[in-house]
């Protein structure tokens, strides 16, 4: 058995060892130059660089914020537009179309139009990536991106006025001298180009992980309520890509995150802002807390039940109830999960259990993680001193991942509830659970719904995995649909109550394609996390 | 390390914006070290720092008290460590690979188990110890800057060493 050193000797320990970091830093901040040179997928200036270059401009009195820019740069209302989206011309210039290049090909100084899109093929590997970092290919392509009809490359297209790093966006150039890259097209400017806007593709981040490409990413990307199913406008790429700047600010008195801006179809028009720890706020409302996430989750990034539960309770064995406050149900319940795991004696014979955001509601709050949570178990007695508390959070927006004991005080608005579920007796929610395993050869998204929550987790073939879900009804039924891969096509669906516990079987129809449903009576011995993996559709 | 240092800026210099700039570098080092304890990733950490000195020198006409520009900026570097760029990158920082660069006399094998035992905490609460321990905020100076409470604060560093403690006895 091991003799644990002292406190003193962990905080010397400690300290000697981030001395050793610091002198290591001193050592190595000097000689950063070397890794700033190398290709960045975020086009920062190297910090010397930037040090000096924005005295200068600080000196001019302006500086350089990246902006993405609106609909129609080059004045939309004045610009003839033709079938395919792009200018007819601009400001009486004609705008070629790129498919009919030959004919102008010893020309220079002209416009042309297409869809400017990134080659992303030049740079697979990890390790590529971090020795010499990764080329970017961009090109212009007319009709579909994925089948076009016609391409060239382009050369100096970043270093071009006006430049935007988003693949897939209709866009004017115009060509200068001819390129000493053969085939190719020197870009001397932007002259016009149409934002996109919409999910973030699955592309965009490597499946093996790091960093995700922002040029894959729409210049605005859907922002959807908290069901998850209704697109209510969309965001700048810069917060959910970039992160909102912090206001200005002395250690006294911090910088606070911004709103986010939310605008509407035409992607000019403000439709209302996304406000931390409210979720989102339509122009002229009143801020009332709403659970609130971006539609974007990397589908690397699927949360893990970790934990084994105790038997998890049906509606007919009355467990503790569950009060998820602004949280939604399906996080709600990953949350308590993991709470239970860092101290399963110490949460049983809990009769109630209160979740919330560390924000408090209708304020403006800086949480540290865009999923920070309180999950309280409540004792039988309820009153403010028989509970246990824990912190949750999760790096992605309702995906906790971590949970540890809370022993500071717990806020003012948490409080209330505990003190409120005492002498409630609504019981707003109760999980249920069963076990899902697709036997089936295709890779399947399973949608499951109740009348309080809802959840999509992904099946690869053999994969099996427990589900939480939570019910309002015992008398309720949960509804499934199966979507196989790759094109999400509904291949089964059925309804089951929930009186008893079940592992849902996913086989193989007779026909390809469809999927035959089937129950099996009883669950797994321990509950088994549900698979990570890339299988999603949307809206899960 | 108590207390944050003072920057060697006077304070007649206050409104030089080109001394506060140039000052900015002098605390390098110290950001650095602290955005490779919270970040566990060298990339990560040199973009971090970098973010933190354009975040900066953007907003340095807010600054209010130049004296207080070391704090100013941890609390920036801080709060950008855990914005949402920061969760897309997450899965280059679980890697955890810190270029090792010898520092004469130091105790390597210590050294890397004590940041083995770092890897594990969770990255608040290194954040808390590198705000803390590693660039010597007060407990009220890193609840600011992490925005937090500083019984927060209080309990991850408590919770931090309880776990390093036993990580070390382990080793």
């Amino acid at each position: 058995m091991h003799e644990l050193p002292s406190d003193a000797t962990v905080e010397a320990r400690l300290r000697e060892h981030l001395a050793g970091e610091l002198r290591r830093a001193e050592t190595d901040y000097p000689r950063l130059d070397v890794v700033r040179a190398r290709p960045r997928i975020r086009s920062r200036r190297p910090i010397g660089v930037a040090l000096a270059a924005v005295a200068v401009l600080l000196l001019a009195g302006a500086f350089v914020v990246p902006r993405l820019v609106g609909p129609g740069i080059g004045g939309p209302a004045a610009i003839p537009i033709g079938d395919d989206g792009l200018p007819l011309s601009i400001a009486g210039e004609p705008v070629r179309r790129l498919d009919v290049m030959a004919l102008w090909t010893t020309d220079r100084d002209y416009l042309v139009g297409g869809t400017l899109v990134l080659n992303t093929g030049r740079c697979l590997s990890r390790s590529e990536r971090a020795q010499f970092g990764c080329g970017e290919d961009w090109m212009l392509v007319s009709g579909p991106p994925k089948n076009p009809t016609a391409s060239v490359t382009l050369d100096s297209a970043p270093a071009a006025a006006g430049f935007v790093r988003t693949s897939g966006a209709l866009t004017v150039i115009r060509v200068g001298d001819p390129s000493p890259v053969a085939g190719a097209l020197t870009v001397t400017s932007v002259a016009w180009r149409k934002p996109t806007k919409g999910r973030i593709p699955d592309n965009a981040t490597p499946p093996e992980g790091g960093m995700t490409n922002e040029a894959l990413v729409p210049d605005f990307v859907s922002y959807v309520g908290s069901a998850g199913d209704t697109v209510l406008g969309y965001v700048p790429k810069d917060y959910p890509v970039g992160g909102p700047e912090p206001l200005p600010g002395t250690p006294s008195d911090p910088p606070q995150d911004l709103r986010i801006p939310v605008y509407g179809e035409d992607l000019v028009t403000l439709v209302g802002h996304d406000v931390p720890g409210v979720g989102f706020v339509a122009l002229g409302a009143t801020e009332t807390p709403s659970p609130r996430e971006f539609s974007e989750a990397p589908a690397t990034e699927a949360p893990v039940v970790e934990a084994p539960l105790p038997a998890t309770p049906s509606p007919s064995d009355a467990g503790p109830v569950l009060d998820c406050g602004r949280i939604d149900p399906i996080t709600c319940a990953r949350a308590v999960d993991l709470a239970r795991a860092v101290d399963q004696g110490e949460v049983t014979n809990v009769s109630r259990i209160i979740v919330d955001d560390t924000c408090p509601p209708q304020a403006l709050c800086d949480r540290l993680y865009p999923f920070d949570s309180l999950v309280v178990f409540v004792t039988a007695g309820a009153d403010t001193t028989g509970w246990i508390s824990f912190s949750v959070t999760g790096l992605e927006y309702n995906a906790p991942t971590d949970a540890s004991r809370y022993l500071g005080d717990l806020p003012a608005h948490v409080v209330s509830r505990v003190a409120a579920s005492a002498t409630s007796s609504a019981a707003p929610f109760v999980v249920v659970r069963f076990d899902v395993m697709n036997r089936s050869g295709q890779a399947v998204v399973m949608s499951v719904a109740s009348d309080a929550g809802a959840d999509m987790p992904g099946f690869l073939p053999g994969e099996s995995g427990t589900v939480y879900i939570p019910v309002r009804t015992a008398a309720s039924e949960i509804q499934i649909e199966v979507l196989s891969q790759p094109n999400c096509v509904p291949s089964a669906s059925a309804s089951y109550s929930l009186g008893f516990p079940f592992t849902l079987l996913i086989d193989d129809g007779a026909t390809a394609r469809w999927l035959v449903l089937g129950t099996d009576p009883g669950i797994f011995t321990t509950p088994k996390p549900l698979p990570v993996n890339s299988v999603h559709c949307p809206g899960g | 390390m108590d207390t944050a240092q003072v920057t060697k800026l006077a304070p007649a210099d206050a409104h030089d914006r080109d001394a506060l700039v140039a000052t900015m570098d002098e605390h390098g080092p110290m950001l650095l070290a602290a955005a490779r304890v919270i970040t566990l990733d060298t990339e990560e950490a040199q973009d971090l720092v970098q973010t933190t000195f354009e975040i900066a020198i953007r907003r340095i006409d807010g600054l209010r008290e130049p004296r207080a520009m070391r704090a100013w900026l941890l609390t920036i570097q801080a709060r950008e460590a855990f914005r949402v760029v920061r969760r897309l990158r997450r899965l280059m920082s679980l890697d955890g690979h810190v270029t090792e660069i010898t520092v004469p006399g130091a105790d390597l094998a210590g050294r890397a188990d004590m940041r083995a035992a770092l890897a594990r905490l969770p990255r608040r609460i290194r954040a808390a110890i590198a705000l803390h321990y590693l660039a010597g905020l007060t407990v009220p100076e890193t609840a600011r800057a992490m925005g937090v409470s500083e019984n927060t604060v209080k309990s991850q560093l408590k919770t931090g060493l309880e776990r390093l403690r036993e990580d070390l006895g382990d080793a």
